[in-house]
């Protein structure tokens, strides 16, 4: 009993140090402390290496896609749908001279269409009043990553860490002229980009 | 009794100072890592970016220069490879670079306080 204490409250017994068993407790501190210090040395470490602030501009991407497969499939402004007439619509980027390991990100859609010949005799309509229909159509890339823009566009709101899986998307319509079997019409180019994250 | 007390009193400061130092040394840590590893990572990301969309959008015969002494930081290295632009800010390796696209060739010169990306 003269070696140890009762305390009143917790009703437990602690030793009753002495000088040296006071040196001990404070060794005993210490060693708590560096292992302390050891673990949050790693954890904050390695979560700094995986966590940074992550600037999204895939959506400029896009857009810069869409004007070079629009100078590309459209120079002067005029579509030439021969280019189109192919069975191979699946390769617009290839078509365009990019190399297929930097364009693996992106989902590019191209389609044109020719202004219906009743409208277009009505020379006072608009290009963008006349009734357009589908005369041609490429693509390059996975366009099953338009499922993951659906699902993001039917959120509301998407938690801070999955922002960044978000895909950049533009879809932008271009009016000109169509050239098919040597006669050009106006027409219009729906040129869509999908451009997925690059991790 | 009052050896007693005393003791609890020992406790409840031993306690304080554990928690204190703690939170003394998270905090330098978190500071630490954070001002140095995390700053440089962003500036390096806002940098390979920036050059990526210049690639993206320049055409043959147009070049722009990296200054070493970036406002970005030191720049030490800027690295082309398999599509991937690469930079190294105030000594940080990138480990990803970042992606670009280009119809054209793209090379990358270095100078005495500058690099030159060229687009052929």
């Amino acid at each position: 009993m003269s070696n140890t204490l009762r305390l009143p409250v917790a009703g437990c017994r602690l030793p009753v140090l002495g000088k040296r068993g006071a040196l001990g407790e404070w060794v005993v501190t210490l060693y708590r402390l560096l292992v302390v210090s050891f673990v949050a040395f790693i954890i904050l470490g390695v979560s700094s290496v995986f966590y940074a602030h992550y600037i999204d501009v895939r959506d400029a991407e896009a857009v810069v896609m869409t004007r070079q497969v629009v100078d590309c499939v459209a120079p002067f402004g005029i579509v030439d749908m021969g280019v189109f007439s192919g069975d191979d619509k699946k390769g617009i980027l290839s078509y365009c001279g990019f190399d297929d390991a930097e364009v693996e990100r992106f989902f590019v859609r191209v389609v044109v269409l020719e202004a219906l010949p009743l409208e277009r005799t009505s020379s006072s309509l608009e290009p963008s009043a006349l009734e357009m229909k589908k005369v041609g159509e490429m693509y390059q890339g996975d366009s099953g990553a338009l499922w993951v823009l659906k699902i993001f566009g039917d959120v509301d709101k998407v938690e801070e860490g999955l922002k960044k899986y978000e895909p950049g998307y533009s879809k932008l319509n271009y009016f000109v002229g169509v050239l098919d079997r040597g006669i050009e019409m106006d027409g219009k180019i729906e040129v869509e980009v999908l451009v997925s994250n690059e991790f | 009794m009052v050896r007693k007390i005393n003791k609890r009193g020992g406790l409840l400061n031993q306690v304080i100072v554990h928690v204190v130092l703690i939170g003394i040394i998270l905090g330098l840590f978190l500071f630490a890592t954070a001002g140095k590893i995390n700053a440089r990572g962003v500036r390096q990301q806002v940098l390979e970016k920036e050059i990526a969309l210049l690639i993206d959008v320049a055409v043959p015969g147009m070049s722009f220069e990296i200054s070493k002494e970036n406002r970005d930081g030191l720049v030490s290295e800027v690295e082309l490879s398999r599509g991937n632009i690469f930079i190294t800010v105030d000594g940080l390796r990138s480990a990803k670079g970042y992606p670009y696209f280009s119809k054209y060739a793209v090379s990358v010169e270095e100078e005495d306080d500058k690099f030159i990306v060229r687009i052929r």
